[in-house]
Parts: structure tokens; sequence; C-alpha cells
């Protein structure tokens, strides 16, 4: 014996409701399934990117802390070496900041080609009349840009 | 030398005399000439842009000294971190601010006594001061806006250290350790019932034994900059102990009593400045938040400036200017919660009367100064000005405010207003003229940078100032 839940008139309004819901949230439901499945290779894709990128900011400040100017030279933008010539880059970043580490903290991605990297720069202040030495840390960032497929210091000013 | 005594000298017997009897000595609070204080007045810090704030504050007494240090965000003055320092005699304290990423954090390595603590990992900035219910003031409540402002310390009471003023003597370092009595200065700071301990243990308020030293310093690379001024000291801010705990107001603990005292407005003597085209003291109001206007008050300020690229030389210059009005709170922040300017109804001690000498009330986020600006180059060429951006006319709009020669931005201030002028224009001298005198202090930065790492430097030049004519 069936169990009749509905009668017949409630039955079809019952059966119309399903139907538009149906209509309403399998679309809904399918495009969010199938983002859900492009969303995974798209995280991981910025997750690559991001890797990348931070793999050359580390590069990058593992010279300048080495004061290796000529190895930090060659991690700044092609347009930046076209103008500047190694000297003037060594005059300019030759500062005696004791630099001692960074950690880089967030990764903003402006568009494909460029990405502003925040970092957390550990130096040590000298104060030169207490002949103390500040261990200092600071959030700064920093402007890169993709060219030619390569992840460069943007040196701004 | 001779000539600083007689001005000073001529200050005191002019505020007497100036006073036609009403002020009752010759004690005046005024800009200390030797850069001492009761009070220092540093007018920037900043943590943007890769720039940190160093902060330096010496007792240069036999006196241990309770100082009050409050720091201000730049848009209305809002006291984004209070804390008290006991210096012992000659003491020196340090600290400094850097972005930590959400904020600012002030960081020390110093053994000096403060209450409240500076914890080992830093004490970040919080934004309760304009996010508190009821201290709207139509700003950014954004964590942003603790980025840059300026910072006072106050004396609150000095003492003599010895076995007969065990609370005062804790603060006293014993071999170069942190002092063993810092905790009972703690318990009695933070107790709604200490301050009568405090009073009776810091009973002096002794003439000028403050002196301060700032830094802005930025490591990131290609800048490496150390720039180094001296905050503004006031002498004879007042003649009394105004000392107060490091607590809330609460049932037990009324506002006057509480952490948010003192403050600017807590002279008890009248403002005096020296005019140097007159040579004489000019005496203003007799107390309060309007002494210390009177004191700071001016009609124009200036200072060089250059912005350039040179490069046959092979260098570049920037320059930012920072106009800090340390009292305008008092005028245009009429917000009544603990953080406003105002304070609660008829709590706040000096409050003065009125918005004047400012123009407005801080409200969406800004209280406007119109100001006329005369900018020249080396040889007095003046320059026409295109633009000044954000406003169509020049104006200053905030507490601690930042100005840049044409887009410069050295300082990194989304606030800062931009002079625009013609580049051919590369060095010279600007003045700020107010259109009614007002209570300024400050100094402008100039940056090089250079090919050349020995030419790469940034340094601060204090501004100069006219003084109205009365």
């Amino acid at each position: 014996m069936i169990k009749v839940l509905y009668e017949p008139k409630e039955y079809m309004v019952y059966l119309l409701r399903r139907l538009v819901m149906i209509l309403l949230v399998y679309p809904a439901m399918t495009a969010s399934v199938v983002a859900a499945a492009e969303a995974v290779p798209a995280a991981e894709a910025v997750q690559a990117r991001r890797a990348v990128l931070e793999q050359r900011v580390a590069a990058w400040w593992d010279a300048l802390i080495r004061q290796d100017f000529s190895a930090a030279y060659s991690f700044t933008s092609p347009g930046y070496r076209k103008s500047y010539s190694l000297t003037a880059f060594k005059g300019k970043f030759d500062k005696k900041s004791d630099w001692r580490g960074i950690k880089v903290v967030d990764v903003d991605f402006k568009g494909d080609d460029a990405a502003t990297v925040g970092i957390n720069m550990h130096f040590v202040y000298h104060d030169p009349q207490a002949e103390r030495d500040f261990d200092m840390r600071t959030y700064v960032q920093e402007p890169w840009v993709l060219v030619d497929g390569q992840w460069w210091y943007l040196v701004k000013d | 030398m001779i000539n600083r005594k007689m001005k000073q000298l001529a200050l005191a017997v002019g505020v007497a005399l100036g006073g036609m009897g009403l002020l009752p000595s010759a004690e005046a609070v005024s800009v200390s000439a030797d850069n001492l204080g009761q009070v220092l007045i540093f007018p920037y810090y900043t943590v943007r842009g890769g720039w940190n704030t160093l902060l330096g504050v010496t007792n240069t007494s036999d006196r241990v000294v309770a100082v009050k240090v409050r720091f201000h965000e730049a848009l209305n003055s809002r006291d984004v971190f209070d804390f008290n320092i006991i210096l012992s005699p000659w003491d020196i304290w340090t600290g400094w601010l850097a972005e930590g990423g959400n904020g600012p954090v002030l960081s020390t390595t110093d053994l000096s006594c403060t209450v409240g603590a500076i914890p080992a990992g830093g004490q970040p900035f919080t934004t309760t001061a304009y996010t508190a219910s009821g201290t709207d003031d139509g700003g950014p409540t954004t964590v942003d806006r603790l980025r840059e402002g300026y910072v006072e310390m106050i004396m609150m009471g000095a003492a003599v250290a010895n076995t007969t003023n065990p609370l005062a003597a804790g603060a006293i370092h014993k071999n170069g350790a942190a002092p063993t009595g810092c905790g009972a200065l703690t318990a009695a700071f933070t107790s709604p019932t200490g301050l009568p301990s405090l009073q009776a243990a810091f009973p002096e308020y002794i003439p000028s034994p403050l002196k301060g030293t700032f830094a802005l310093v930025n490591a990131s690379p290609g800048k490496g900059f150390n720039a180094v001024g001296l905050p503004t000291a006031l002498n004879n801010f007042r003649t009394t102990p105004f000392m107060t705990l490091q607590l809330p107001p609460s049932g037990n603990v009324p506002f006057t009593s509480s952490g948010y005292e003192p403050t600017l407005a807590a002279a008890t003597t009248t403002g005096v400045y020296y005019n140097a085209s007159t040579d004489l003291p000019v005496p203003g109001a007799p107390s309060g938040a309007a002494a210390v206007s009177s004191a700071l008050s001016v009609s124009s300020v200036l200072n060089e400036w250059s912005r350039r690229d040179n490069p046959g030389a092979g260098w570049s210059t920037l320059t930012d200017w920072v106009v800090t009005f340390p009292t305008k709170a008092f005028y245009a922040d009429q917000n009544t919660s603990v953080y406003g300017g105002w304070g609660p109804p008829g709590q706040r001690q000096g409050l003065p009367q009125g918005v004047a000498p400012f123009t407005e009330t801080f409200t969406e986020g800004q209280s406007c100064d119109q100001v006329n600006l005369r900018i020249y180059d080396r040889e007095e060429q003046p320059a026409p000005i295109s633009a000044f951006s954000p406003w169509v006319t020049p104006q200053l709009c905030y507490e601690a405010n930042v100005l840049t020669f044409n887009q410069g931005a050295l300082l990194a201030s989304p606030n800062a207003s931009s002079i625009s002028y013609p580049t051919s224009f590369l060095f010279g001298w600007m003045s700020i003229d107010f259109t009614t005198p007002l209570p300024a202090i400050g100094f402008a930065i100039t940056s090089r940078d250079s090919g050349n790492a020995l030419l790469s430097e940034a340094a601060l030049y204090d501004h100069s100032y006219i003084r109205p004519i009365r």
C-alpha cells in the first residue's frame, strides 16, 4: 500500500515547487561545483606563482644582506639596468644598513605582471651616541614586476 | 651667551610688566631656547614607507622624574597610546616605533621603569580612541590612521630619591639593572587608591629637567636614512605637580586623576613668546591650552626646500615639511568622550573657550585652516603655485600636517598636501603665512639620493618662525 503523503492537488504544487527549486538551485550548484573544481588548480597556480616570486625575493635579499651589490643588481628590472650602471646602483643601495633577515608576509598580485610583496625586515640600528644596538623589525612593501617570464625588483625612486 | 641671558632676563621682567599686575610671577610657559623643558613635543612620528621613529628623553636633573608619554594620531590628535616613564636621576630612556604589519609597534630595550610595561615583542597601538562607542569624529576608523602623528612628554612630578622616599627611589637602577622598585611604582600607578602615595612621593615640579631627541630612520634598500631632530621644549609649564594614575576613569577614579591627564592643557602659567622683531616678550593667555598656544603662536612658518633631479651630478632631492598644531584638539575636537579633545563635560583641566584661533571643528575627517604660501627659488624669484592637492586653496586640515614639494612624498604620507609649481624651480625657501596666528611647530626633511653613497643622506631642518606682533 502506498502511503499518500499529499493530496493530488497539493502534490502537484509540491512537484512544481521542486521543479522551480531545481531550476533555480541546480544551475547555481552546478556553477559553484564547477567553480570550486576550477578554483583548486587556480589556487595552486597562485601558490606556485607566489613560491617563484618568494624565491626571487629571498635571493635578492640574500644578496643585500651579504652586501653583494653586484648580485643584488642582477635582480633589478631590465629597464632599470638599461638606465643605471652597477656603479650607480651601488651608490644608491650601499648605505651600510645592517640588514639581518627578512620574511615574506604577504604577496598582492597586481594583474599578471606586477606584485607588491610585504616583508618583515629585520635590521640593526647602531645608535651612534649610546653605542647600543637596536634590534629592529619593520614591515615594508616592495614592488616587483614580471618581465620575460622572470620576476624583478622594481627600483621606484 | 650674554645676549641670550639678557633676553631671558628681559623675558622674565617683560612678562611681569607685560601682565600689568595680572601675572602672579615671572614664571610663564614659553619655548625653551636651550632645548630643556618640563614638556617635550616631538612634532612627528611615522612608520610609513619603511620609516621608523626613534625617541629619546634624558633626565638632566638629580631628581626622580615621572613623565607622561602620549602618542597622538595625526588627523585629530586622538590618544593612540600613552604610558609613564619614571626616570631616575641622570637617566636616559629610548624607544622606537616600527610598522608591525597592522600599525605601529613601540619597542624598547631600555631598563628604565615604565608604567605600563612595554612587552619584549613591542606594544602595538590601538584604534580605540576613534572606534570605541562615542568617539566617532567622522575620520577614518582604520589601523592606517595610527601610522603617523606626534608625541608629547609631560613632566608629572619630581622627587628627591632617598631612603625616606622609597617609592620614588625605587626607580633608581642598581648596578645597571632594571629598577627593583618598579613593581611598587607600577602598583601605585595602577591602583585606584594609589594617588595619595604618588602625590606624596613626587611633591616637586622642578625647572626644565627634560632633554629630548628623535630620529627618523629608514633602512629600506636604497634609502639608508637617519635624520635626527630635537623636540620643542617648554619651560615653566606648571608650578605644581600633576600626578595621575595610569588607569581609565571609573567610579573610584575621577577623570582628572586618570591616565588621560595631564595634557598640554594643564599649564598653570601664562603663555608667552619672544618676538624677535620687537625684542620683547609677548604674554598671552593666563593658563591652560590657550597659554601653550600663546607660547607656540606664530604668524608664519619658514624653511628651505629642494626638489630636483640633477643627472649631471647624478643625484636627486626630495623635501617634505611637517607642520604640527599640538594644541589644536582642545579647540577643534569637541568630542566629549574620554578620547575627545574636550573630554567629558567639565572634566578636562585648562580647556580654551571655542574654536578660535582655529577656523572650524573637526568634522567629516578634517578641520581646515586656510594659509597663504610664498615659495621662492634661491635667487628670490617667486614660483607660481599651479596646484595645491588635494584641496583647491592651500589649507592645513590636520593636527600633524605633511606638505610635499611636487609630489616628492618623502615621508610617504597619504595625508600629505602636494605643492605643485614649475619644475624649473629647483630649490629655495617657502613661507606659510597664517591668516590668524596659530600654535605651530615642525621641521623640513630633505633627502639626497645619489650614485655616490657618501652624498646620499636625509636631514631634518627646524622651521623658523615669525611671531605675531601685538
